[in-house]
């Protein structure tokens, strides 16, 4: 047993209004130089939509990510020397046109525009050229489902449905749609870290952060087309890749994340996990519907004295374990089983977690009458979004997997109902428990973490040793000699 | 002029480039590569960088090699179908490559071009000597044909010549002038290696194919505790503790006993040698040396303290030659390459003009080196390349060489006949 620790999330989408404060915070802190300005390192998509850069999870188009191919698992991109041989020109990298060409506008005519009978406007202008543009797209230009005979319906999870059922998801697609948060995995298997010829992309061993060396990169771009969340972004100015650090320097400072801090639906949480690197690759190799279920046995349980002493003699902290303890990701998603991850089937192994929004049916309108009376938490098979759309996203089409925790959370709100406002007969609170394969304790302490939860609950940050920070600090400082952290010169490429 | 171009330039090109490039990479290797825009054009960029790419990698590889094995490369081209079809295939990768990177101009220069915002001032500069550098190349493939072959009699000895440091020019100070700009600008691209984007060369990813897939680095060491030897690279499982204590600051106090004492070079301070300050000094020596191992015999060939080896090869007895004929005599190259192959053989026509004179005609045209041969039905020395006649007496009879056959000094010792020979086969008269 090779004990890891590894950085992860949770996202609880139920709770995400799609507010995009987190964006906001991660692009005012990172991602506001020449070269990044189309880099959304956090970004929010509506769904059913084809996401940023569009149709990303398209690995047809992208091959992003792994397969498994006999007894070995390949990355999508091919053999390595075919991926040496495609470096001049990488088939597979999105273009700037998939994301969007970034732009602001000359706010200066407006004051300084001469007296006239117009309204002086704020032209348009290209943060790439420098010149006027037409906008024809942004970010988010399908959010809430805007313009969604492009977007929605292009969305390559609807593959999965059959013909009624997209016809069900074209009646109400101004009715049905939620909120996909989306940072950086840090997958524990990270394909773009397998893709980089150069090897400058790597995993910190200590918290499984995956970060770009911008010394070591040479901007052969293979990183951006392997990831298949396409969460690494060339930096077009400086020819660098980039993509999301977790705040770690907010991190080492027990801060959480910007995107995380600044979340106004408390959607997220943070916590470690211990895992077995030694069962990594046997992990990622296993059929699909098997995925979601070998991840999470992937997952070590922190209070298991056999796991402890394996990370101790593996160097890791007592306080460290002591954190995988009292994380709130080991909990949703070993524990309780309510948090899966997105796009298993990329086997990357992602450490980003997902509760799938529940969405119920809860009235009906017929003759024009609104209807209530039908039973309210009415079964899953008419839930609004197909249980297999959720299936395609977070369980490789696993519909078993969705079921179960659609059924936990039917449970919680049928539970809680009955307490509060007491219009539910013990029985029926017992049956729903029951199929759930749940206790009253699970579902209070389930209750809790998701609606009452503060700060230090949500975001369980393991300490920096007092003593290795500072023997942290005196190695930094050898190694730069004495002129700080960091560049030492801005990164200007000039030649 | 031809010295200053043909034997000190290329000199002071491949010494700034090596130091150039080492300096470049040790002092900034955060602009180390070339700095890709296909995420801003796509579309041209496909039809211009991978046909440039392929096109000119062929193309340089086969410079290369025909430098580095002459003896496999004539063979290669004995049969005249095979030499053919190697000079066609050589100017469609030219053209395929010219082709690409017209592209990759046009994409820079249109209008509202989002790569026009990333092109530096050295990417134009680049561009143009590109430009100009493959043009003169296909120029030279159509108007100066069957250059697989003169190549290896021409600029090859030359090329030679420059790295034993014995600087021979008169090969190449004879080409026509679009041979000679072709070579300058060659040095030229090699002059600007270390600051373009060409730098991206002289780091291809090809570790990739063996390393393992995942990259994972280590602040600590999870064996021992506490930070190891910085910027140490542990990739896949971590790897054992380390049995010495390189701690910061600590200096011997802190060593354990019977531990290697500090590396001597911070002794003073107590410090121990980083790696990075390890592999930088390590850099710097190496690279150092080298260019003191180019620099010391270029000076001494530029202060003439140098001069190419001449001597006499003996080519047969006297009485096989009859008075008035023209025999092809074999000799070897007095200072062959231990790799040349079948090109130490050479040979010269030597002709037994009265009975106790004889001449000794260079094999090698003087137009573009290409061996002519003897047509004694018609008295005349003919070129197969590009035409060119010879009479008897190596003046030109017609065609484009613009002097008469190079000849060897004779001499008669003990009944053998002798001819004066150098590194190169054309070497005056």
């Amino acid at each position: 047993m090779n004990v890891r620790c590894q950085v992860s999330m949770v996202f609880h989408l139920d709770k995400c209004i799609g507010c995009h404060t987190c964006s906001l915070a991660c692009k005012n802190l990172w991602t506001g130089r020449p070269g990044t300005e189309y880099m959304w390192w956090n970004n929010v998509e509506t769904k059913p939509g084809t996401g940023y850069p569009t149709l990303y999870e398209d690995q047809e188009q992208y091959s992003g990510g792994w397969t498994v191919d006999g007894d070995r698992l390949k990355l999508r991109l091919g053999t390595r020397p075919r991926e040496l041989f495609t470096l001049a020109f990488n088939p597979r990298l999105p273009s700037l046109d998939d994301y969007y060409e970034p732009w602001t506008y000359k706010y200066d005519d407006l004051i300084d525009a001469p007296p006239g009978d117009d309204q002086p406007v704020a032209v348009p202008i290209s943060l790439v050229t420098r010149e006027e543009m037409e906008i024809s797209t942004g970010p988010n230009w399908d959010d809430d489902l805007g313009g969604s005979s492009i977007y929605a319906a292009n969305d390559p999870n609807l593959q999965h449905l059959t013909e009624e059922e997209r016809q069900r998801l074209l009646e109400t697609e101004r009715l049905v749609f939620f909120y996909l948060p989306r940072i950086c995995n840090h997958c524990v298997n990270p394909s773009c870290v397998a893709a980089c010829p150069a090897g400058a992309i790597y995993k910190r061993g200590e918290d499984g952060i995956v970060l770009v060396s911008q010394e070591k990169c040479m901007g052969w771009r293979m990183c951006v087309s392997g990831c298949p969340y396409k969460k690494v972004y060339f930096n077009w100015a400086t020819g660098k890749s980039e993509k999301c650090i977790l705040c770690y320097p907010r991190l080492e400072t027990q801060q959480a994340p910007a995107c995380m801090h600044s979340c106004v639906g408390r959607i997220r949480y943070l916590g470690v996990l211990l895992y077995d690197a030694d069962r990594i690759e046997e992990v990622a190799k296993r059929p699909d519907a098997e995925l979601v279920e070998a991840q999470r046995s992937l997952i070590l349980d922190p209070f298991d004295p056999a796991v402890q002493r394996a990370a101790e003699a593996n160097g890791l902290d007592a306080k460290v374990i002591e954190a995988a303890q009292r994380s709130p990701v080991y909990r949703y998603v070993k524990v309780w089983r309510l948090a899966l991850p997105l796009h298993p089937e990329f086997r990357t192994l992602p450490s980003l977690f997902y509760v799938p929004p529940l969405l119920p049916v809860t009235g009906t309108v017929d003759d024009g009458v609104y209807d209530t009376s039908a039973d309210l938490f009415s079964s899953l098979e008419h839930a609004r979004l197909p249980i297999r759309y959720m299936a395609s996203l977070f369980t490789a089409g696993d519909e078993q997997e969705v079921v179960g925790v659609y059924r936990k959370m039917l449970a919680l709100r049928i539970f809680k109902r009955a307490q509060t406002v007491g219009d539910i007969a013990e029985v029926d609170v017992l049956k729903a428990m029951a199929e759930a394969g749940t206790t009253a304790e699970e579902l209070e302490a389930i209750y809790h973490l998701t609606s009452l939860a503060d700060f230090d609950q949500r975001f369980v940050i393991p300490p920096f040793a007092r003593e290795a920070a500072i023997e942290l600090l005196e190695v930094t400082q050898a190694q730069q000699e004495g002129g700080g952290m960091g560049f030492l010169r801005a990164p200007r490429r000039g030649l | 002029m031809s010295t200053v171009l043909f034997a000190v330039f290329p000199y002071i090109a491949v010494i700034t480039a090596v130091a150039g490039s080492l300096g470049r990479y040790l002092g900034n290797r955060y602009s180390y590569s070339s700095l890709s825009t296909q995420l801003l054009e796509n579309r041209t960029l496909y039809w211009g960088s991978v046909p440039w790419h392929y096109g000119i990698t062929l193309i340089l590889l086969a410079h290369l090699l025909a430098w580095l094995a002459p003896g496999a490369a004539l063979a290669l081209l004995g049969g005249g179908l095979r030499l053919f079809v190697i000079e066609a295939v050589g100017l469609a990768l030219a053209l395929y490559a010219f082709i690409g990177l017209l592209m990759l101009i046009a994409r820079r220069l249109r209008r509202n071009s989002r790569v026009r915002q990333t092109s530096s001032p050295m990417d134009w500069v680049l561009l143009v000597v590109l430009l100009v550098q493959v043009a003169s190349g296909i120029v030279i493939a159509l108007f100066h044909r069957w250059g697989s072959i003169w190549y290896l009699s021409t600029a090859v000895p030359w090329l030679w010549s420059l790295v034993r440091l014995q600087p021979e020019v008169s090969t190449v100070a004879a080409l026509p002038a679009i041979i000679q700009l072709h070579i300058v600008l060659g040095f030229l691209l090699i002059f600007l290696f270390p600051v373009t984007r060409l730098v991206h060369i002289a780091v291809p990813p090809i570790p990739y194919l063996w390393r393992p897939y995942q990259v994972v680095i280590w602040r600590t060491d999870p064996g021992r505790r506490g930070p190891i030897a910085t910027g140490a690279l542990m990739a896949g499982t971590p790897p054992p503790a380390r049995a010495d204590a390189h701690r910061p600051n600590g200096g011997p106090a802190m060593a354990s006993p019977g531990a290697a004492p500090p590396a001597p070079a911070r002794a003073e301070e107590g410090e121990p040698v980083t790696r990075r300050d390890f592999l930088t000094r390590l850099s710097l020596a190496a690279g150092g040396l080298a260019a003191l191992i180019v620099a010391i015999p270029s000076i001494a060939f530029l202060l003439g303290l140098r001069r190419s080896p001449q001597v006499w090869s003996t080519v047969g007895r006297i009485d096989e030659f009859q008075v008035g004929e023209t025999r092809q005599v074999a000799f070897a190259d007095p200072t062959p390459l231990p790799w040349a192959g079948v090109t130490a053989q050479t040979a010269a026509w030597l002709r037994r003009d009265t009975s106790d004179t004889f001449t000794a005609f260079s094999i090698n045209c003087t137009h573009l080196g290409c061996p002519v041969r003897w047509i004694g039905t018609a008295n005349l020395f003919m070129c197969p390349c590009h035409g060119g006649v010879f009479y008897h007496d190596g003046r030109v009879a017609s065609g484009p060489p613009p002097q008469p056959l190079a000849t060897y000094p004779v001499r008669t010792r003990n009944g053998n006949v002798e001819i004066l020979t150098s590194p190169l086969p054309i070497s005056g008269h």
